[in-house]
C-alpha cells in the first residue's frame, strides 16, 4: 500500500486559475521570437545525425560491379533473418568469382540493428540515412538487389535529405 | 604393449601405432592437414608437431611410431614414450606453421566455398595468430580445371598432397602430381590426361582447404546453411554411407560418410551426383491414364480405383506384383505380405534393373554393377524371386502392381510382355520413368532421399535410410501406400504409424533381421545375423 505523504492543495490565488493561464501565455509569447523547431515535412525533411541506421544500400566497385560476393555473412549475422541471398559464379572474368543473383531484404522484418554492415567483409552493405520509405503492401517493402544498388547510387553523393532541403531533386527509392 | 603417456592420458597401444592415431583414439585434438586415415602418411603439413620426451626437436605426430623401451630404460620407470601436445614449444610451433601455410593463402574466405568447414579457418582460430608478418606480394596462380567436374584454386592449396595420394592409392589412376619444385610447387595433371576416374569427386571431400572444388556445388550456398543428414546411397548394391547436405528443401551436395563396413571413407561419383536425376519429373499427385494424357485423382479415389479394377479383372487371385530392389525393406516387406494375403500363388517378383560390370579399385573400393541398391533386402523380404518371372507369370489378365526402380528399371521383352498382358497396371513411383509411361494408374511415393527405412547392401550390412527432404506434393511413403492398400483390400494389415513400426515387424518376422532394429542400426548399420 502506498502511503500518501503530501497532496496538492490549491492555495487562495491558485483557485482563480488566472496566474497559471498567464504564465502559459507568456511561454507561448516568448516562443514567437525564437527559432522554429517544426519541420514542414515533406517540403523540407529532417536530416538525421551521422551514423543513423535507415534503409540499406549495396555498393559498387568503380567499374560498376557489385561489391557483394554473396558470402552471406550479413544473412548469417542478421538477428531478424530478413536477408535472403542466392549466389552464383560471377559472369565477369576479372575480380571476385562469386556474386549474388538474388539479394532481398524484407524491410518490414528488419530491425535496423546494423549487424549486416558490421559483418560485411567487403564493405558491400551499408545502412543509409533514408528513413521515409513506406508503402501500402508487404510485397513492395521487400527490396531486391536492383533496388538496393539504386539506393547505393543515390546515397553515394552526400546526405539525401540535406540535398533535398537545398532544393536538389532527389528521387527516393520506394517513397511515394 | 608399450605404455604411452599422452598429456594426462596413459594408454597401452600396439608397438608402431602412430602418435596421432593414439591421440584420436582418446580424443586429444592434434591439428593436422595431410594425415588422412585412409591414405598413406606424408608428414608434409607439419601441423601435428608434438613434443616427445627425449627427442631434441618436435616430431610430427602422424608419422612418429610409439616405441617400446627395455624395462630398465623406461621413463619414470613405467612409460615407453611421453608425449606433450600442449606445451609452449608446441603451441609456438603451431603458430609458426600456420603462419607459413597462410603466407600465400589468399584469405578469400567470403568467396571460398570451404568457409565454414575449412581446417585452415578452424585451426587459425584455435591455434593461430591473428596477424601475418608477411608483407610481400602473395603468389597468385590461375585456377585450373582438372576434369571430372573438379576445379582447383591453386592459391588456396597448402600442398598437403591428400589428393595426390588418393589418386595413387585409392583409385590407382594417379592423374594428380606435384609439379615444379619449392616455391613453384603446385598440384597439376599431366598434359592431355585430365582427372578421369569414377571416384574423382572425393578429392574435393578430402581437401582440407578450399583448393579442390566441385563444379557442381561451387558458389551455390554456404555450408552452415546446410542440414547434414546421415543416410545411405542406394544407387548400387554397395550401399555406401553418405551425408545428404540439403537446405531450402533442395539437395545441394552429397558427401561421403565413413563406414568401414561399406566402402570406407569414399563414395563414387554416380552416387555423388545422383540426386540431380530425382529433381526432375517429380510426381506429386495420383495420376490416372485418361483418353488424352493424365487425370489427377485424390488418394481415396486412387485406392478405390485399385480395388475396383481388382474386382473387375480376375479378382484378388489374379493380382501380380513387381517389387523394387531400390526401395527400402519396409516397402518390399509390406508388398510381400499384401500379396501373400491376396492369394497363395507365387505372385511377386523383382523388377529387372540395369546391371553393369563391377568396378574394383586397388584399395578395395568397389562399385557394384548391380544398380538395384537394395536387391538383397528385397529378396530377403519377399523370397528369392529375382531369377526372372517368365516361369511363373503367365500371360493372363489381372491387375499388375509395380514398384518403380527409380528410373533404373530395364524394360526387357519379358517385362514388356507382362505389362501388355496385364489389364490394369498400378505403378508406385517418385519420378516419371520408363515404367510410369506404361502405367494406367501412377501412385506418387516418396523419392530416394525422402524415404525412411532399412536397406541391405550386398555384404549383408543393414543400414538406416534417413529422410533428408520433405515429400513433394501429395506423395506418400511407399510403405504407407502399401499398408493402406492392404487394409482396403484384405482388412488384415496392422496399423503402422511410421517406417520404424514396419522395421519392428520385420525384426520379428525374419530371423536374419532380428538384430537389425532401428536402435541397433545407429549410423554405421548392423550386419545381418549369420553373415560377416
Amino acid at each position: 500500500m502506498a502511503t500518501v505523504l503530501r497532496t496538492y492543495e490549491p492555495r487562495f490565488w491558485d483557485r482563480f486559475y488566472i496566474p497559471a493561464l498567464l504564465q502559459g501565455l507568456f511561454i507561448t509569447l516568448g516562443r514567437i521570437f525564437k527559432r522554429k523547431d517544426t519541420i514542414q515535412y515533406p517540403e523540407s525533411k529532417h536530416v538525421p545525425p551521422e551514423g543513423y541506421r535507415g534503409l540499406h544500400r549495396l555498393n559498387r566497385h568503380e567499374d560498376g560491379r557489385i561489391k557483394c560476393v554473396a558470402c552471406e555473412m550479413c544473412a548469417t549475422a542478421c538477428p531478424a533473418q530478413c536477408i535472403s541471398i542466392e549466389s552464383s559464379p560471377a559472369p565477369w572474368e576479372e575480380g571476385e568469382e562469386r556474386y549474388p543473383v538474388k539479394f532481398e531484404i524484407d524491410l518490414l522484418r528488419c530491425i535496423y540493428c546494423g549487424f549486416c554492415e558490421i559483418a560485411c567483409p567487403k564493405d558491400a552493405i551499408d545502412l543509409t540515412e533514408i528513413y521515409d520509405f513506406s508503402d501500402y503492401t508487404r510485397d513492395s517493402l521487400v527490396i531486391d538487389e536492383d533496388g538496393l544498388l539504386k539506393v547505393g547510387d543515390i546515397t553515394q553523393t552526400g546526405n539525401v535529405y540535406q540535398r533535398h532541403n537545398r532544393g536538389e531533386k532527389v528521387e527516393l527509392p520506394l517513397a511515394r | 604393449m608399450p605404455l604411452l603417456k599422452l598429456d594426462d592420458h596413459e594408454l597401452e597401444v600396439p608397438k608402431g601405432t602412430k602418435i596421432l592415431d593414439a591421440a584420436l583414439k582418446v580424443g586429444i585434438e592434434i591439428p593436422h592437414y595431410c594425415y588422412h586415415p585412409a591414405l598413406s602418411i606424408a608428414g608434409s603439413c607439419r601441423m601435428c608437431l608434438v613434443e616427445v620426451e627425449g627427442m631434441p626437436k618436435l616430431q610430427t605426430a602422424c608419422s612418429t611410431p610409439v616405441r617400446e623401451l627395455p624395462p630398465e630404460k623406461k621413463i619414470d620407470g613405467r612409460y615407453d614414450m611421453v608425449v606433450h601436445t600442449t606445451t609452449g614449444k608446441v603451441t609456438a610451433a603451431r603458430k609458426l606453421v600456420l603462419e607459413f601455410l597462410l603466407l600465400n593463402h589468399p584469405l578469400d574466405c567470403p568467396v571460398c566455398d570451404q568457409a565454414g568447414e575449412c581446417l585452415l579457418q578452424d585451426y587459425s582460430f584455435k591455434y593461430g595468430e591473428a596477424h601475418s608478418r608477411f608483407v610481400e606480394d602473395k603468389r597468385v596462380q590461375p585456377g585450373e580445371e582438372l576434369g571430372s567436374g573438379v576445379v582447383i584454386n591453386l592459391n588456396r592449396c597448402i600442398l598437403c598432397t591428400r589428393c595426390v595420394r588418393f589418386n595413387r592409392e585409392i583409385t590407382g589412376t594417379g592423374e594428380l602430381f606435384v609439379e615444379n619444385r619449392g616455391y613453384h610447387n603446385k598440384i597439376a595433371v599431366f598434359d592431355g590426361k585430365p582427372l578421369d576416374n569414377p571416384l574423382a569427386g572425393n578429392v574435393a571431400d578430402i581437401c582440407p582447404v578450399g583448393a579442390l572444388l566441385l563444379k557442381d556445388y561451387i558458389h551455390s550456398t554456404r555450408v552452415w546453411h546446410l542440414s547434414h543428414t546421415p543416410s545411405v546411397c542406394t544407387e548400387c548394391s554397395a550401399g555406401c554411407s553418405i551425408t545428404v547436405d540439403a537446405a531450402n528443401d533442395r539437395i545441394y551436395r552429397i558427401v561421403s560418410r565413413e563406414n568401414e563396413q561399406a566402402n570406407g571413407h569414399f563414395i563414387c561419383d554416380t552416387g555423388r551426383y545422383a540426386f540431380h536425376t530425382y529433381a526432375e519429373g517429380v510426381l506429386t499427385e495420383p495420376l490416372m491414364r485418361a483418353k488424352r494424357g493424365w487425370k489427377a485423382l485424390s488418394w481415396d479415389l486412387a485406392y478405390r480405383t485399385v480395388a475396383d479394377q481388382i474386382d473387375r479383372h480376375g479378382g484378388k487371385g489374379a493380382v501380380r506384383a513387381l517389387a523394387s530392389p531400390t526401395f527400402p525393406n519396409e516397402s518390399s516387406f509390406l508388398l510381400g505380405q499384401l500379396m501373400q494375403r491376396l492369394s497363395d500363388k507365387r505372385n511377386v517378383a523383382l523388377i529387372p534393373v540395369k546391371r553393369e560390370a563391377d568396378q574394383t579399385f586397388p584399395a578395395g573400393f568397389k562399385i557394384s554393377g548391380d544398380k538395384g541398391g537394395n536387391r538383397r533386402g528385397a529378396e530377403d523380404m519377399i523370397g528369392k524371386l529375382a531369377a526372372g518371372f517368365k516361369s511363373f507369370f503367365k500371360d493372363e489378365e489381372g491387375v499388375l502392381l509395380v514398384m518403380d526402380a527409380d528410373g533404373r528399371a530395364e524394360v526387357t521383352a519379358d517385362l514388356k510382355g507382362l505389362f501388355e498382358s496385364s489389364s490394369f497396371k498400378v505403378v508406385l513411383a517418385s519420378n516419371e520413368s520408363n515404367i510410369t509411361a506404361m502405367a494406367d494408374l501412377v501412385l506418387p511415393v516418396a523419392g530416394p532421399f525422402e524415404r525412411e527405412g532399412t536397406v541391405t547392401n550386398d555384404q549383408g550390412l543393414v543400414q538406416w535410410l534417413q529422410l533428408a527432404l520433405e515429400r513433394k506434393g501429395q506423395a506418400r511413403p511407399a510403405w504407407l501406400v502399401l499398408a493402406e492398400l492392404d487394409r482396403l483390400l484384405t482388412g488384415e494389415a496392422s496399423l503402422y504409424t511410421c517406417a520404424g513400426d514396419v522395421t519392428w515387424k520385420i525384426n520379428r518376422a525374419i530371423s536374419a533381421y532380428s538384430q537389425a532394429t532401428r536402435f541397433k542400426l545407429g549410423l554405421k548399420g548392423q550386419l545381418l545375423t549369420g553373415t560377416g
